[in-house]
């Protein structure tokens, strides 16, 4: 009886310390994400284990940033050794980098961009992107960046933040990077999905961006613009993620399967889109089997045993009955 | 030996020349080319039944135009309605204003707008098409346009025409201009395509005009944005329409029916841009039934009623 008595005790204030730390003090959970709120934020900026990473550029964050952000501009990319393609640099560099800003393995991080476009976002998703390769999955995005944040009119500084080094030690999983071997094996493959998130006209081959040797797509991808999925710059919205309901809709309309488990590559010009691609096929919508095409259009299109197509949409199966 | 190939190539030259003389007189017979290089208005300029239409804004027009050229800018031609939607001119003002600047029914027009951008382009397509729409098929674009014919250095000057009154009639021929009766009916009984002439980002339903009611596609449209009919943008190239080899695959590319008997009913926002996916279905590539939907999606969002409209997907709707 008092045993039993003695545990509903315990139970009680573990209970009540839950309640007078957790929303105010708590420790930032590793299940909270892909994207936060400036609500939320603003609210746990204080917590233990939280680092925020400004990756805008240097002046934007000298001019002001989020209270307590790190600057984190990178380099998140590097121009490879054939100086074709912007890649992601040696993880001994990258540990370095992020212990640098702060970063243990027990941190809950939290990246943000201007927040204006979807561009924006990409960066932060690219920051997202490597730490999972690294095998830190406790990140999100800070939904509308910046931009939200001075909406709401959260505080800022331009005091910078010197962070106590951290000890974080990477475990790379490489299953979420695809190399340019990989994409050639897999073109003209029903079972793995190419994912182009680049605007329709590049997809279409209409245009492309100068440094980009060849018009077009790798044969067969499907086009999903990655500029669709925020709602930044309408009507002076910052970069917000659209509603998982739309996002779900978007990757069935434009051709990827229900099954979580199939194989996705995504790829862009430089693959910092095509890491935003991957942010809302893997982390938010949920597919398991997703990774970056780091090297993306910009190696493949320099590689002239890459067959690339042009002037269709895919399979011809786009609109029409 | 060598006589015999000597003969055969003066005889194919011969036939050459035969069929260029046959092909020149069919210009001024009513089978205009949908296009003309800026090099062949320069040495047509004085052509008595060649009337060059400038439809850039009034203000363009008295600062400097192509000589010769008379102007009526492109607001006159798709006007604004109590209704909030924009549509062709009545077929009356356009008689008036034509006559008054000298149009006969036997002219051949060769219209023009500025040339930088696929938008400038599609203003003196879709007069292209409005001109063909009211009975008058003797029509072409100059190709680049006011931009192009400047690059060159060709002269200009601002000297207005004083015309004597033209004989044209504006009459409005129904195979040429869909309502919105006409789109119904193809939703629903499926004997038309669409072709939607807009971006592929509008289309898609990401972003919208603002004053257009709602996101996304007519049901059974084809993705083709006039943007990507011409060259604007491409190393700084006047927005000249691609060639015809180029639109063709990309016609195929999107996956149109290739039999030339489809009806399609192309449309945009206003019926601007969709005058370029016009003139290139219809004139360039010889589809024979291609309507525009005057009305367009500034007036389907307000009138559809029960009919869809199709929202983030690539793929076809319902």
């Amino acid at each position: 009886m008092n045993r039993i008595r003695r545990s509903y005790l315990v139970l009680l204030c573990t209970a009540l310390a839950l309640l007078s730390i957790g929303p105010v003090k708590g420790i930032a959970s590793a299940k909270q994400g892909p994207l936060v709120s400036v609500d939320w934020l603003s609210r746990h900026m204080k917590d233990r284990n939280l680092v925020i990473l400004d990756v805008r550029t240097f002046p934007k964050y000298e001019k002001s940033h989020i209270p307590g952000a790190v600057k984190a501009f990178g380099p998140w990319e590097r121009m490879n050794d054939k100086f074709v393609g912007f890649m992601m640099p040696k993880t001994s560099e990258l540990e370095n980098m992020l212990r640098k800003y702060g970063i243990n393995n027990k941190s809950f991080v939290v990246c943000y961009d201007a927040g204006l476009t979807s561009s924006d976002t990409a960066k932060s998703a690219r920051a997202v992107w490597t730490l999972q390769v690294l095998g830190h999955n406790k990140v999100a995005i800070l939904d509308g960046g910046f931009e939200a944040w001075g909406q709401a009119e959260k505080p800022v500084t331009s005091e910078p933040t010197v962070p106590w080094p951290g000890n974080f030690k990477a475990h790379v999983d490489r299953s979420k990077v695809a190399t340019l071997d990989e994409v050639r094996k897999v073109i003209g493959s029903r079972k793995v999905f190419l994912v182009d998130n680049r605007l329709p006209e590049y997809y279409f081959g209409h245009e492309k961006k100068s440094e980009v040797k060849r018009f077009g797509r790798l044969p067969g991808s499907i086009l999903l613009p990655v500029s669709f999925v925020t709602t930044g710059g309408q009507e002076f919205s910052p970069a917000i993620m659209r509603p998982v309901k739309e996002l779900q809709q978007m990757a069935l309309g434009v051709g990827l399967p229900k099954d979580r488990s199939v194989r996705i590559i995504t790829y862009s010009d430089h693959g910092t889109q095509a890491a935003l691609g991957y942010f809302v096929l893997h982390n938010i919508l949920g597919y398991k089997n997703v990774s970056v095409y780091d090297g993306s259009i910009i190696e493949a299109a320099a590689n002239p045993k890459v067959r690339m197509e042009r002037y269709s949409w895919s399979y011809g199966s786009y609109g029409g009955r | 030996m060598r006589y015999m190939m000597q003969s055969r190539w003066i005889r194919q030259a011969a036939l050459f020349i035969f069929l260029v003389v046959l092909a020149v007189p069919a210009i001024s017979a009513g089978k205009a080319p949908p296009l003309v290089s800026t090099q062949w208005l320069e040495d047509h300029l004085q052509d008595q039944n060649l009337l060059i239409l400038d439809v850039r804004a009034d203000s363009n027009y008295n600062f400097a135009h192509i000589p010769g050229a008379v102007g009526l800018a492109y607001k006159n031609w798709e006007t604004p309605r109590d209704t909030g939607c924009l549509l062709i001119a009545p077929e009356a003002d356009l008689t008036s204003r034509l006559q008054g600047l000298g149009l006969n029914n036997d002219m051949h027009v060769v219209v023009y707008a500025h040339g930088n951008t696929a938008s400038d382009a599609s203003k003196a397509a879709a007069v292209f098409w409005i001109l063909q729409a009211m009975g008058h098929e003797n029509v072409s674009m100059l190709n680049g346009g006011f931009t192009k014919w400047t690059f060159e250095g060709r002269v200009v000057d601002n000297k207005k025409p004083a015309p004597s009154a033209g004989n044209f009639m504006a009459k409005r021929d129904p195979s040429k201009i869909a309502t919105f009766d006409d789109v119904k009916d193809a939703i629903l009984n499926g004997d038309a395509v669409f072709v939607d002439a807009r971006s592929s980002v509008q289309y898609f339903g990401h972003e919208k005009r603002a004053d257009v009611g709602c996101y996304g596609h007519i049901p059974y449209a084809f993705t083709l944005p006039g943007d990507f009919m011409t060259n604007a943008g491409i190393n700084r190239a006047p927005a000249t329409i691609k060639d015809k080899k180029t639109l063709a695959k990309m016609v195929k590319g999107i996956g149109l029916p290739r039999n030339h008997n489809t009806k399609i009913i192309v449309y945009c926002n206003t019926a601007q841009l969709a005058g370029l996916d016009y003139l290139v279905l219809h004139n360039i590539l010889g589809y024979k039934h291609v309507k525009v939907y005057d009305g367009s999606m500034l007036e389907y969002c307000k009138v559809k009623g029960d009919l869809p409209v199709i929202r983030f997907t690539w793929a076809h709707g319902r």
